[in-house]
This record gives C-alpha cells, structure tokens and sequence, in this order.
C-alpha cells in the first residue's frame, strides 16, 4: 500500500511541510457552529430590535408590593383552600380521562401504523393523517369544539384527545416497529394469526415501551389540563381560576394556586421518572 | 397452562381498574358520554359552517406574526440553552461544584420546569405589560428549566475519562468545561435545544393568547370578534409551521448525531 492510500485511510491530512495532521470531520462541527451563531443573531435581533419593551411601565417598587402581597398565603381563608385543592384534583382527573382516552383509541390506530404489522402503504397513510393532527396545537382542537359543545370539561377532553391519541399513535408505532423480528417470525411459522402475532409477540415486547410512554404523556397531560382552562376559558379547572384571581387581584390565593398546581406536577415528574428508569431496566 | 391463565388474568384485572377509574372520573367531573356522541354531528356542522370558507385575507399580517412566533421560539431556546447550560453544569454529579448549589439549582430548574408556560403567563402579566417581552420571558422560563433538566442528564452521561484526564493535568474549572465537557456534550445539548425549539413552537399559541405576541395573540383577537373564517387560516399557518420545523430539526438533528 503506498503511503498516500494509508493516509487517506488513517483520515490524516499532509501539511506542504510534510507533517501529518489529523483531519477534522469539518461538516458536523461547521453545523454546529452555524446554528449556534444563527440563534444567537435570532435573539440578539429579536430582543433589541423587534421587541421594544416600555421600560417605563415595570416598576421595581410595585413588583416589591406584588411580592410582599403574594407571600402572605397563610392569610388565604381555609375554605378558600379547599375548593382551590378541590380545582387541582378535577384538574388532575381532566388529565387522567384525556390519557386513559388516548391510549384507548391510540392502540389500534398505533397497531395499524406500525410497518412490521400493516404493509408500508398503510402505515404511511395512517402516519401521515396523525402528524397533522399533532401539528395543531391542542388548544385549537378545544376552540373548534366549543362551538358545538360548548365550554365544559367534556368539551376540554374531546379537544385535549386528539392530540394525545396522535402523541401516542406515533409513539406506540414506533414501539411496535422496534419489536424483534426474529419473535414475530417464530409465530407467523407455527402458523398463528395477525391477531395471535400481535396478543403473543409484539404487546409483550413493547409492554415496557408503552408503559413509559404513557408515564410521560401522563406528565405532559396534567400541564395541559392546567393551561387549557384560562386560555380558552373553560370553568372549574385550576387554570381558570388562577386567572380570576389574577383579574381580581387576589395575588395571595393566585399564589397558593400555583404553589399546588407546582407539587402535583413535580410528583407526576418524579413517579414518571422513577417508572421510566423501571420500565428501561 | 396456568401461564396463560395469569395473564388473561391480569388482563382483565387491568381491564376491570380502568373501566373504574373512567366511571368515578366520569361521576366526579359530570361529564356525558352519551351527549358527546348524540352532538357530534352537530359539532361537526357547527364547525364546517363556522370555519369554512377560510379566509385568507388577512395572510399577510399572520405571516408576520409566524415571523414572531418563530423568534419567539429561537430566543427562548437560545436563552434558556445558555441559563441552563450553566445550572447543569452545577447540577451534574460530575461538575457540581458545592453539593450546596446543586440543590439550589435544581430546586431552582424544577420550579420553572414544573409549573406550567401558561401560568407563567397569567403570573407574570401582572407586572409585566402583555407582548412580544413577556412571551419571551415566558419562553426563556420554561426552556432553562427543561434544558437545565436534559443537559444535566447528558453531562451525567457522557464519558468521565477526559474530565479526569484534564484533571490530572492540573487544569482549572473552566478549563475542564472548555476542553472536556463541551466537546464531549455539544452534540446532544444542540438536539435537545432544537428539542425545545420545537415544543416553544407548539406552546407558543397558548403564550400567546395568555400574554400576548405571536400568532397566539392574533388567535385570541379572532376568538374575542368570533372571526372563525379568518382564524382558520391562522390554524393552517400554525400546522404548516409545525409540520416544517418538526422536519427540519429532525434532520438537522439526524446529521449532528449521525
């Protein structure tokens, strides 16, 4: 081998002065430069030029206030606590319902888009139809059912599922496509149906996958609940009531709300996390 | 056969507690399942008449506002990639430098990671004025606390030979930072950035209705005037620019981890 091949092959460079230097994988590292400095012009921009804040409307000493205000939550009446605990848990179980929901209706669709289970005409068509379901935000698919339903939770749910059936659809397929061939093979030789091949092989080997998934969208879900409510102004959900009590000024009671809706979102972080780590194990 | 057994078992055990948890929700926030499917040809009339024909008059002012939308989402990122950079830096086993500041930091990210972008908005509308700003923070909130997150998590994982290597070398703090735990970490901390890209993107509909700026604003403007027509090409517009950045991120992603 002459000593250029090797030196091409060792991914060394010849500099004129004959030493060797090795050569950098130049196009990853040039991407990389080129999006950082990309963001960083983007914000520069942004922030300087297109924003144009009026300084003079933030006051240091009203956000003093503000904060001397919101800080006094032993001052919220005890029943006043209660029925903002009672918002959390109705908010909690809005997110249940939604996930519950969603992976009902998710697993058959999943199935249908999986490419080792359904042919790959089917499973594109069925991909397809969910990445534009997922691409309008949740919040939308509730504004176009308020129309017909009206602004209750059952409309808030209806809403809240099409993109968490679309979130698991993708999910779960990718899950299924991830199953081992050799175990799906091993069935369809002995014989056994689709329905068999799916009962047998690929539900049991993507158990732990779902598990997590459905751990995580859990998590995703409770935020969702929460926000959906004020924005779109569905009543009796923690965020609509945070809301109100925005507009009437009540900032020690707002305060105490968010304080809840906090704990409940950081267990649901912790116990998704822990069956995440159990689930890969 | 008793395997078999167990697990139709289990099955139908699963079966049975999830039927209960769907009845008691259903009972606790009244909702009325037979209503849902009795109206749903209305809704969907409701919905056809109300949406259609799309309006596409007013596209060159929602252009605009996607423009925001999309710095918006960029600045956030950027921000929170460089906040969070430096809290993952104290949250990580490997770097931490006090086990003090680690918990700190890491109070500090769950608290803006766990408490909803929405809330955030309500929160800080009151001394901020609604607009472009406070959606900004909004975003710059939510994105540390996530990265911080997933960043701490990579630096955790990477290999801990070159930090100990430098080490021994006798080189500083930053000098390790510098020369070992960027290098090693910068390819996934880029996916995980344009991660949250995406998600600011998807979030930022609902910012914008709360706290103003973005195409959110201009949704929340059409719910007030009941405008559906014109807001249903707003919908599009949005889904369009989903649709574009999910591609594009995965692929720039797919060459930076290549």
């Amino acid at each position: 081998m002459s000593e250029q091949s090797k030196v091409d092959k060792m991914n060394l460079q010849k500099k004129p002065n004959g030493e060797f230097r090795l050569k950098k994988n130049d196009s990853k590292d040039f991407i990389m430069t080129a999006i950082i400095i990309g963001m960083i012009l983007v914000t520069i921009f942004f922030v300087f030029v297109v924003i144009d804040y009026k300084w003079d409307i933030f006051s240091w000493t009203f956000v003093g206030d503000l904060l001397k205000e919101m800080i006094r939550i032993d001052l919220v009446p005890n029943d006043l606590k209660l029925e903002i605990i009672s918002r959390v848990y109705n908010t909690v179980l809005l997110g249940f319902m939604t996930t519950i929901l969603g992976v009902v209706i998710a697993l058959p669709f999943g199935l249908l888009a999986a490419r080792n289970i359904t042919n790959q005409t089917v499973s594109r068509i069925t991909k397809g139809i969910f990445a534009v379901i997922r691409a309008i935000p949740t919040i939308v698919w509730v504004l176009m059912f308020v129309a017909g339903y009206g602004l209750t939770s059952t409309t808030a749910i209806i809403g809240m599922t099409f993109h968490t059936v679309s979130f698991f659809v993708k999910s779960f397929s990718e899950s299924f496509e991830e199953v081992d061939p050799g175990s799906i093979e091993a069935l369809k030789a002995t014989g056994a149906s689709k329905l068999q091949i799916i009962t047998g092989a690929i539900l049991p080997d993507s158990y732990t996958k779902l598990i997590s998934w459905i751990a995580t969208r859990t998590e995703i879900s409770f935020a969702v609940a929460v926000v959906i409510g004020p924005a779109v102004g569905v009543p009796d959900t923690i965020g609509s009531v945070i809301r109100v009590f925005r507009t009437k000024g009540n900032y020690n009671a707002m305060l105490f709300a968010v304080l809840c809706v906090f704990l409940v979102a950081l267990l649901f972080e912790i116990l998704a996390s822990r069956i995440k780590r159990k689930a890969l194990l | 056969m008793s395997y078999f057994r167990n697990k139709r078992l289990m099955g139908l055990l699963g079966l049975i507690a999830l039927s209960l948890v769907t009845w008691f929700v259903t009972v606790q926030l009244n909702i009325d399942w037979l209503r849902v499917i009795k109206d749903l040809p209305n809704a969907i009339t409701f919905f056809i008449n109300d949406y259609f024909p799309v309006d596409f008059s007013k596209v060159d002012v929602q252009l605009l506002a996607i423009g925001e939308t999309i710095m918006i989402a960029v600045s956030g990122t950027t921000t929170g990639m460089i906040i969070g950079f430096f809290l993952a830096l104290m949250i990580s086993m490997k770097t931490t430098p006090h086990p003090t500041m680690r918990m700190i930091s890491r109070t500090l990210a769950s608290i803006l990671r766990n408490i909803p972008e929405g809330v955030w908005a309500i929160m800080l509308l009151v001394s901020f004025w609604s607009g472009n700003f406070l959606a900004y923070i909004v975003m710059s909130i939510v994105s540390t606390g996530f990265l911080a997150r997933v960043f701490s998590d990579s630096i955790d994982e990477t290999n801990a030979s070159a930090i100990e290597a430098l080490q021994a070398t006798g080189a500083s703090y930053w000098q390790i930072v510098r020369h070992a735990v960027i290098p090693e970490t910068m390819p996934s901390l880029l996916s995980w950035s344009l991660y949250s890209i995406e998600n600011n993107i998807r979030s930022s509909t609902i910012v914008g209705m709360l706290a103003g700026g973005g195409i959110g604003f201009y949704l929340d403007i059409y719910k007030g005037y009941m405008d559906y027509q014109t807001m249903s090409s707003a919908i599009i517009l949005i889904a369009i620019l989903v649709l574009v950045t999910d591609n594009v991120t995965s692929r720039i992603r797919n060459k930076i981890l290549s």
